[in-house]
């Protein structure tokens, strides 16, 4: 035998370092370093649970613009964090945290974002998705009545190109969806940042994703999400397993075993 | 060029590797020294390089299964059949036996659970005819009622182990390894080729099942025309045999060579 094996690699005898060398061997599995240190860790999926929370501020910001759609999304959660008042410090960026204002308090949320004169911007906005997802946690904001919406091929495949471009969580639509979620932390006082940290250079990111200041913020944003989600959020909400199968209850999924043999 | 000569071509290709590797095969037997006093190893490794030959012939003969959905079961077979021919190479006698003993144990374990499956739907067992030749090839060998059945591996060992021993680890990772995901339908095989994404956004991406075409692809064949030829080096190295005729493999190499110059040429004209 030469000292390459039959595919032309070299044999791994010849090699200095063994394969996974730097993995910790634990009986017959190889776990990788950053496992073995910090140990099981919880996996935060970004079409599991952050999509389907934060989607609604993707949606203010596609319907009413950037400026619009955060000024929104930030009044609402100002008038629910006023109007839940309970001890801890929620995180009202996402959807299934407003499942916890009781009756009354989603009354005073309709009344102080009326009062306030962006109740029926919201509704607006959000109408054909509430329409699209019944049981979305924000339906509150219609009182219990479906939403009269335009429900046209043409919006349904709005709706559709947005959502395909959220499912990459560094896209514009995604960075300022998330964007919009921190900014509800600071605003909410849910989060506060040290100076000098690429978070606490916060208002870049509306240059995004054209400079690179803008792409670091984006980045704390990122990872900021993901710990808030990972902290703030209910995993077992009914939210989270209701937004993908609707999906296929709006459009039925063409299954069959596909045969392409000519 | 049109598929059909393109098929003609093949078929000629095919024809020509099949009767050359057969050619060489028979060669090598009739070189081989036979010692009839130990005539079960003489059994097991002509059996195993045969084996490599069967292999390679039906896959050539089957131009449809060069693809990723079937040929790596084929060849994830000839590379334990390599394994396990290097292995018993290294101690042939005692090998050999093992291998042989463990095989009658495993017929004789497959006509206990026909028996039983046919006494529980209340069949007659001794008038069933596969149980008749079944154990008449068994006790042609040896007597049922002294054969053991082992329900381990065959060698005591597992199968890298016995790469390992026999010097050829490096085909055990990069070839026995890769093709195991295609044998056992495992899920880095058919995430990749049985599974196809929706293309709904509506719908999470989520993945249907499929069954989809896959082009011909004839590195398959050389592929496995390599195997036969690493067995047949292997033979003569440990045999001592010196076979001095045409290598199927480097014929069938030849030809694919040729087929690569006139396909340039074609397209460059």
């Amino acid at each position: 035998m030469t000292d390459q094996d039959f595919n032309g690699r070299q044999k791994l005898s010849d090699q200095k370092k063994r394969v996974l060398a730097y993995h910790k061997k634990i009986g017959k599995r190889f776990v990788p370093p950053f496992l073995s240190k910090l140990g099981p860790l919880q996996e935060i999926g970004w079409l599991n649970y952050t999509l389907p929370e934060l989607i609604w501020l993707a949606i203010l910001n596609e319907r009413c613009g950037l400026e619009k759609g955060a000024d929104l999304a930030i009044s609402l959660a100002k008038v629910a964090k006023k109007a839940y008042a309970g001890e801890m410090k929620k995180w009202f960026a996402t959807a299934s945290i407003y499942n916890l204002l009781s009756s009354e308090q989603k009354r005073d949320v309709l009344n102080a974002l009326d009062q306030s004169g962006k109740l029926e911007e919201v509704k607006d906005a959000l109408s054909f998705f509430i329409f699209l997802y019944p049981k979305y946690p924000l339906n509150f904001l219609f009182e219990g009545s479906l939403p009269a919406t335009d429900n046209s091929d043409a919006t349904l495949k709005q709706f559709k190109e947005l959502l395909s471009k959220l499912y990459d969580k560094t896209t514009v639509e995604a960075t300022f969806m998330q964007a919009n979620a921190i900014y509800i932390a600071f605003v909410t006082d849910k989060l506060k940042v040290f100076k000098g940290l690429t978070l606490a250079n916060f208002p870049e990111i509306e240059k995004y994703p054209h400079t690179e200041e803008s792409q670091r913020v984006a980045g704390s944003i990122r990872s900021t999400v993901i710990s808030l989600i990972g902290t703030d959020s209910d995993k077992t909400s009914e939210w989270l397993k209701y937004f993908w199968n609707r999906g296929l209850e709006i459009e039925p999924c063409n299954f069959q075993i596909i045969e392409t043999y000519e | 060029m049109s598929n059909h000569d393109i098929l003609k071509d093949i078929e000629k290709l095919v024809t020509s590797y099949v009767t050359n590797v057969r050619n060489e095969l028979n060669e090598r037997w009739k070189k081989w020294s036979i010692d009839l006093s130990n005539g079960e190893m003489y059994e097991v490794i002509g059996a195993l390089l045969a084996r490599h030959v069967t292999l390679a012939t039906q896959l050539a003969m089957a131009p449809s299964m060069w693809n990723d959905h079937v040929a790596p079961v084929i060849l994830r077979t000839m590379a334990d059949a390599y394994i396990n021919l290097a292995w018993i190479f290294a101690d042939p006698s005692d090998r050999a036996r093992k291998f042989i003993l463990y095989g009658l144990g495993q017929e004789k374990l497959e006509v206990e659970h026909r028996k039983a499956q046919l006494e529980a739907e209340g069949e007659d067992v001794k008038s069933d005819p596969v149980i008749k030749s079944k154990e008449e090839w068994l006790n042609s060998q040896r007597l049922d009622f002294l054969t053991e059945v082992n329900i381990g591996t065959w060698s005591g060992v597992d199968t890298r182990s016995m790469a390992d021993e026999a010097g050829c680890l490096d085909f055990y990772r990069y070839t026995y390894s890769p093709f195991c995901g295609a044998t056992h339908n495992m899920w880095q095989h058919v995430s990749k080729y049985n599974l196809v994404v929706c293309p709904n956004p509506l719908h999470r991406y989520h993945k249907m099942p499929a069954d989809p075409a896959l082009d011909l692809n004839p590195d398959y064949l050389y592929v496995a025309a390599k195997y036969v030829e690493m067995a047949f080096h292997l033979f003569d190295e440990k045999t001592g045999t010196e076979y001095s005729g045409h290598s199927s493999f480097e014929l069938l190499a030849e030809t694919f060579a040729e087929f690569s110059d006139s396909s340039t040429e074609e397209a460059s004209q």
